[in-house]
């Protein structure tokens, strides 16, 4: 083994500081649920007293519905009823894409309803279509030329423009180098949920209910409620359990459907439910990134111009969050002078979303991928090019040159430190060589053996990722206090993964000093009993509704203090409120020994008290984030202190975004057979970047989880369409075609977390599992220096047919070609 | 490069798989011997490692229902007085028996509904989860004499007279299972849904081999997906036993 478990050690005890917040005990606070069998997901209620709806889908790219005949499929036995595109809310008469759906069945049982929906007959208009995102830039806004139909007369449209230091014009007057790098498109992932979107609507009088999938009962709430001309307190949305820790926790998708369908039978139970193949067509996927960079800067390295243009394949998707492709480029690198774009393009294609993470994926690809070669264009260590050219913490830029990570004090950066780190963790420097110069042997005479004639490659990246969005909003927090002396934390928060539910809980843990199997997670994700804690998809949500519960055990520990102060012995020995500690569920008092008393929480009395409380930064959450973050500063040592002002109450002002991004450092070292393509990775270091959590292990879950998939991702994903139908043809997503950790030797895979003493990463740390994804493009940059030919990632992963395939053009052919351009 | 590599990889798992299910698409004759627990080429690819393996023995109360009216009956002789007083000018047509976590359901059911249906919505056995409904995630994943089969690969009304275990019957809700408390402990979950379909399967590697190594787990996993790409964990926490 390469890896040596000693020298990891050390690094641990060099890099690593343990937060005092962080309790490795802490258990997940549903786990018990899932662990039985007992966690309700959507489609998992009215036993034998429900109908079952699916939709048929389109089948053609771009046309409106000219007629649908539904008479063959309602003699099916079992048919209930049919619904049209009028019927259903976000249904439309217009098909955008291969896939939309087009038509309803609702019957008795799911497979009579998808039998059904392949009688009904659907006649199309059928209009001109854009599938090609290059075709929909080359003719966009040619006379006569078709456009998608989404946006009149165009279709692009300018996401994001970022211009520094008087633009790149001005910063290309006085370089001394000048280099352009074009990528294509990057694939497009769908990567669904296992759990097929479902949903469960019905109907009792004029109020609506719903189990459905979701993060956000009431972001569902809010969305469904009008589109049925309720009012929010008519519209009733559960969802406690929510299947897919990757992709698609936030969509209403089948609410609209399940509760159209139901209202069509007379109010009775309908569960909506996708195929895993009309999942792959109707769910939203991610978006694909084609750039064009140009660097330019000084001889000894030093970036100082940039222009930058990044086009996103939105699909039929005006409203897709493409924007943040440029994240990584605009904010973790110090370049004076820069313009950077991002242009939308809309295309008869599903639309497009998340790839996982917001963005920066497939830009951080583009992005790292035209640094690499820019170093050795310079003939530079890559490692050391990006020592150059990081934004340091302390460099703010001002915010009308749109900042380098927003103009709060809250960014987390430590981009420079990771990168350090991971070189250091990785012998980063000792291994590094020049494209296709190094076989195994000569990096490893002793070990891996069986790869010993094979190249070895090595890359080291480190990326600030935009995973993690604002707290501006106010979340709501629900504590009750039972009798027994245990506290019941009530969230509207569905649970995706383990932590948001659980970190709430310790942050009550926390304030309270209550032991933490004395806190329990009450009645959550449902918009009756709990209050809006927003989505708990991201780091930054996580922070806010954590402050609610801030808010709300702080109330309850007023009561308690209280109720101890009344109580006969601690009357007896004149305690005051300065004199009491809370600890493991116990009231103190131990102003001496003989004086020393002590209450436990369940004879306090308690029973009847809740508390309820907003958090975030535009109400008076965000003094109250102070205090606890000084709270919890002084507990770790007073290591955050320094981080706030004297003034704590205005560190965050009413209404500031706050963003809690993420970031990690990964240096990857690969074995390539030039023979036969195989890839085998030696060793993947990541450092990431975890903040202070409360719940440590739950992230560090989180962040191996994502780094197999990113590595499945990596190597195997790319979607494949029928250019002519605008099909998807591709069995990957459809039969899961892709490998796992049964495929992968995941013993190479080596993880620190570096904690930064930042503010942001209280409670979730700085985007959970996101940060880890990244460095996906460390897969790309290892390949290259193993081989010196690219293979893009534009058709697909990394598989040993694609490697090959690039291996026609010579061992180092791209490597040549590149340092003679 | 510590650990020995599965000798069966999703791939290669995934390509027998295809087989398995044209096969019964064609006919059922696959999946019927898959329910008699005959070991066939159905058999062989999904469970590699068990082709037979110790049936669990449980025992309960019994649950009949009338098949025209939903109606529940303590004894089959109580339903079947019922039917014929009832139901007199009815035949008792696609009628079947099933053992599920100890107990009897007599119950109609078409011949083409998958085992996962009845299990989920007519007999509301919610622990067993779709996936994909073709046979290649191991979401559903169930014990059928005490090997683990996919029970959207199944039709109901070939099981009969076999064992049916789901997730439900491992423990009391209260005290975990050992490997359900192993899973828990490693935190070898992360949103669940797939997460019986694993247990389940680690139930019968388990009972077959109490000392698996990372190899074995992985092979025994060799027919499930994670979406959260959580395997790591789940086969850490089996890797040696559990208490």
């Amino acid at each position: 083994m390469p890896y040596d478990a000693a020298k990891a050690k050390e690094f641990d005890k060099k890099t690593i500081k343990r937060s005092v917040v962080d309790n490795p005990a802490v258990h997940d606070k549903s786990g018990k649920w899932i662990m039985t069998g007992r966690a309700e997901f959507a489609a998992d209620h009215f036993t034998g007293h429900k109908y079952f709806g699916v939709a048929k889908l389109a089948t053609v790219m771009h046309a409106k519905i000219k007629s649908v005949d539904f008479s063959e499929a309602l003699k099916i036995p079992g048919v209930i009823d049919v619904v049209t595109v009028d019927e259903v809310p976000t249904w439309s008469d217009h098909v955008l894409w291969y896939g939309k759906e087009v038509a309803g069945v609702i019957a008795d049982n799911w497979y009579t309803a998808i039998r059904a929906t392949e009688a009904i007959k659907v006649e199309y208009d059928v209009l001109p279509a854009m599938f090609d995102p290059d075709v929909a830039i080359a003719e966009d806004g040619k006379d006569g030329t078709a456009n998608v139909g989404l946006i009149d007369g165009t279709n692009l449209h300018q996401r994001t423009a970022v211009v520094r230091g008087g633009g790149a014009a001005e910063g290309f007057k006085n370089v001394d180098w000048d280099f352009t790098f074009e990528y294509p498109w990057t694939t497009s992932y769908a990567h669904n949920e296992l759990e097929a979107h479902q949903s469960i609507g019905w109907w009792i009088g004029d109020e609506a209910y719903l189990y459905t999938g979701t993060q956000d009962p009431y972001s569902t709430r809010t969305s469904v409620a009008p589109q049925f001309g309720l009012p929010a307190h008519k519209c009733h949305v559960y969802s406690r359990f929510n299947c897919g820790g990757f992709g698609g926790k936030t969509d209403d998708w089948g609410s609209y459907a399940a509760l159209a369908m139901s209202k069509k039978v007379g109010g009775y139970p309908v569960l909506f439910k996708n195929t895993r193949y009309s999942n792959v067509l109707t769910r939203q996927r991610s978006f694909s990134i084609k750039s064009k960079i140009r660097l330019g800067g000084t001889k000894d390295g030093k970036i100082t111009a940039l222009d930058a243009v990044f086009y996103a394949n939105e699909g039929a998707n005006t409203a897709a969050p493409v924007g943040d492709c440029i994240f990584g480029l605009q904010k973790t690198w110090n370049i004076p002078h820069a313009d950077i774009k991002c242009i939308g393009v809309l295309t008869n294609a599903p639309k497009r979303y998340y790839w996982r993470d917001v963005a920066d994926p497939p830009g951080g690809y583009n992005t790292e991928s035209a640094l690499e070669k820019c170093a050795y264009k310079l003939g530079m260590n890559p490692l050391d090019f990006r020592l150059k050219n990081v934004n340091p913490c302390d460099v703010q830029p001002p915010a009308a040159e749109g900042g380098w990570y927003g103009a709060h004090p809250w960014g987390s950066f430590v981009i420079k430190e990771l990168l350090e780190a991971t070189a250091e963790w990785s012998d980063y420097r000792k291994k590094f060589h020049l494209p296709a110069t190094k076989k195994v042997k000569d990096i490893y005479p002793n070990e891996f053996k069986e790869y010993a004639d094979w190249y070895h490659g090595i890359a080291l990246t480190a990326h600030l990722d935009s995973h993690g969005g604002s707290f501006a909003a106010a979340r709501g927090g629900m504590l009750k206090a039972n009798a027994d002396g245990t506290f019941q934390v009530i969230t509207g928060s569905a649970r995706g993964t383990a932590g948001g539910t659980t970190v709430c809980c310790t942050t009550v843990a926390e304030v309270l000093g209550a032991r933490d199997e004395d806190v329990l997670l009450g009645d959550w994700a449902n918009t009756d009993t709990g209050l809006n804690p927003g989505v708990q998809a991201s780091s930054s949500h996580t922070i806010s509704i954590s402050s609610a519960f801030y808010n709300a055990a702080m109330e309850m520990k007023y009561k308690m203090t209280v109720m101890a102060l009344n109580n006969a012995a601690m009357k007896k020995v004149g305690a005051t409120k300065d004199d009491l500690e809370f600890a493991n569920s116990t009231v103190y008092f131990h102003k001496g020994k003989a004086d020393e008393v002590a209450i436990p929480f369940a004879s306090l009395g308690l029973g009847t008290n809740t508390a309820a409380s907003a958090g975030g930064a535009d109400g008076t959450g965000s003094s109250v984030q102070n205090d606890l973050q000084k709270l919890l500063g002084q507990r770790a040592g007073g290591a955050w202190k320094s981080k706030f002002n004297e003034k704590g109450e205005e560190y965050i002002k009413k209404g500031d975004k706050v963003l809690a991004n993420g970031q990690s450092g990964a240096c990857l070292e690969l074995a390539i057979d030039p023979e036969t393509g195989v890839t085998e990775f030696l060793n993947y270091f990541l450092v990431v970047d975890t903040g202070c959590t409360m719940f440590k292990q739950g992230a560090l879950r989180e962040i191996g989880a994502a780094t197999e998939l990113i590595h499945s991702q990596g190597y195997y994903f790319g979607d494949v369409y029928d250019e002519e139908t605008g099909a998807d043809i591709s069995t990957i997503y459809t039969e899961a075609q892709f490998p796992t950790y049964m495929d992968m030797d995941f013993s190479t895979h080596h993880f620190a977390d570096y904690q930064s003493e930042d503010a942001s990463g209280t409670f979730g740390c700085h985007g959970i599992a996101e940060p880890s994804l990244t460095n996906f493009c460390t897969v790309a940059l290892a390949t290259f220096n193993a081989i010196g030919v690219w293979v893009d990632c534009h058709k697909g992963g990394f598989t040993p047919d694609r490697v090959l395939e690039a291996l026609d053009r010579g061992i180092g052919a791209d490597y040549k070609a590149l340092m003679e351009a | 490069m510590s650990e020995k590599k599965t000798t069966l990889s999703r791939r290669e798992f995934l390509k027998d798989a295809g087989l398995v299910v044209g096969g019964a698409t064609i006919g059922s004759a696959a999946i019927l011997s898959a329910c008699s627990g005959k070991t066939t080429t159905v058999t062989e690819t999904t469970t590699k490692n068990s082709t037979v393996t110790e049936t669990k023995s449980v025992t309960g109360a019994s649950k009949f229902i009338c098949p025209v009216d939903s109606k529940e009956f303590s004894s089959l002789a109580d339903l079947q007085s019922h039917y014929a007083a009832a139901h007199v000018d009815k035949a008792l047509e696609n009628v079947v028996t099933l053992t599920v976590n100890g107990n009897n359901y007599t119950l109609a059911v078409e011949p083409w509904w998958p085992l996962v249906y009845v299990l989920r919505d007519v007999l509301g056995f919610y622990s067993v989860k779709v996936g994909c409904d073709l046979g290649n995630c191991g979401t559903c994943t169930i014990l059928v004499d005490g090997t683990p089969k996919f029970a959207c690969l199944m039709l109901a009304c070939e099981c009969q007279g076999h064992e049916i275990v789901t997730m439900e019957a491992l423990s009391n809700g209260a005290v975990l299972s050992p490997v359900e408390q192993a899973f828990y402990d490693h935190d070898a979950y992360q949103c669940g849904y797939c997460t019986p379909g694993l247990v389940m399967a680690a139930e019968a590697l388990i009972k077959k081999n109490p000392k698996p190594t990372a190899a074995d787990v992985q092979y025994a996993f060799s027919g499930h997906l994670c979406f959260c790409a959580n395997m790591t964990k789940q086969v850490e926490c089996l890797v040696g036993g559990v208490d």
